[in-house]
């Protein structure tokens, strides 16, 4: 994992875009449930003009934006926090992702999860989601470590994360999750 | 006890929760930031039926919900559990939805109640 003490506030948040991508919905700014609404309304336009794949439904598409929308409203009081929905030239993959900054500590942690996460199989992380459920602990929201996993699980392991630079005490934590048509199998 | 009556919104489902029929019925979406504040006094709402005599029955027929949802609707299901044997769960979803499927599949096999999982035609 990468941990950087300069100040190097330059990323671009479109770098973060595959670069064969077309941004089909995308937002820089504070978010709260106001933007989240305004979002989901977007994505549900964007989705009804069929420029996807038909087999990438527009519910996988909804869930794992709700799900990223809403670890930036409850984790991320951060007005540079970015969010994105893009495409392939012909619709079969869809890319959603979110950046925000966070502290070397969330990096640290952030990281071991999806470290885990990415190596588990979809019987495993069925299993896992299941104890959570049964016995895990609630977050003052109703949350509580279960957001990544079920990404990880919608998207068939396609999920990618990187630090990037941002500032003497922080890193910019980038998380694409990718839908595909055909999606790989991965337990 | 009241009835509890809520339309649904973009973000929360409608809520049917009647006394003298003993039913409870969520549908829609149930996709609220916090879920807690949503779902805390339906909680309490359930309990207090199922500790009274009489057979009660649960239909859930969400669209989709987040994570937040799945584990107060775990609340909502354990809490009925808990407070009475005479109940069936009714798990409704898209007959291609196999997420939704999945997710009344998990519940099932952790709720100790009558569980059915219902196909609905696609909408």
């Amino acid at each position: 994992m990468t941990t950087l003490n300069s100040a190097t506030k330059n990323t671009d948040n479109y770098d973060l875009v595959p670069k064969d991508h077309k941004v089909m919905v995308s937002y820089r700014g504070g978010f709260t449930s106001v933007t989240s609404e305004y979002l989901l309304n977007w994505i549900e336009r964007f989705y009804a003009r069929q420029e996807l794949h038909p087999s990438i439904g527009l519910k996988g598409l909804f869930r794992v934006s709700v799900e990223l929308i809403q670890n930036l409203i409850h984790h991320s009081k951060n007005s540079d926090s970015f969010f994105f929905v893009s495409k392939s030239d012909n619709g079969d993959i869809c890319a959603i992702g979110t950046s925000n900054p966070v502290t070397n500590d969330q990096a640290t942690i952030l990281s071991s999860t999806l470290t885990t996460l990415k190596n588990t199989t979809q019987s495993e992380l069925r299993g896992l989601k299941m104890n959570v459920l049964e016995e895990g602990k609630r977050s003052s929201h109703g949350g509580g470590g279960m957001g990544l996993l079920d990404l990880t699980k919608i998207s068939s392991g396609n999920i990618n994360y990187e630090f990037l630079p941002w500032s003497q005490d922080k890193l910019l934590f980038c998380l694409t999750i990718h839908l595909h048509s055909t999606p790989d199998s991965h337990g | 006890m009241d009835n509890i009556i809520i339309s649904g919104t973009s973000k929360t489902p409608e809520v049917a929760f009647l006394t003298s029929a003993r039913t409870m019925k969520l549908s829609g979406r149930s996709i609220p930031e916090n879920s807690i504040d949503f779902y805390a006094p339906l909680i309490e709402w359930a309990d207090g039926l199922c500790n009274s005599e009489g057979y009660v029955e649960v239909n859930i027929h969400l669209e989709y919900f987040n994570t937040s949802s799945s584990k107060c609707l775990m609340d909502l299901l354990k809490r009925i559990e808990a407070s009475t044997e005479n109940a069936t769960i009714n798990w409704y979803y898209e007959e291609d939805d196999e997420d939704m499927l999945e997710a009344g599949e998990d519940y099932d096999a952790i709720i100790d109640l009558p569980f059915k999982l219902i196909a609905t035609e696609i909408r």
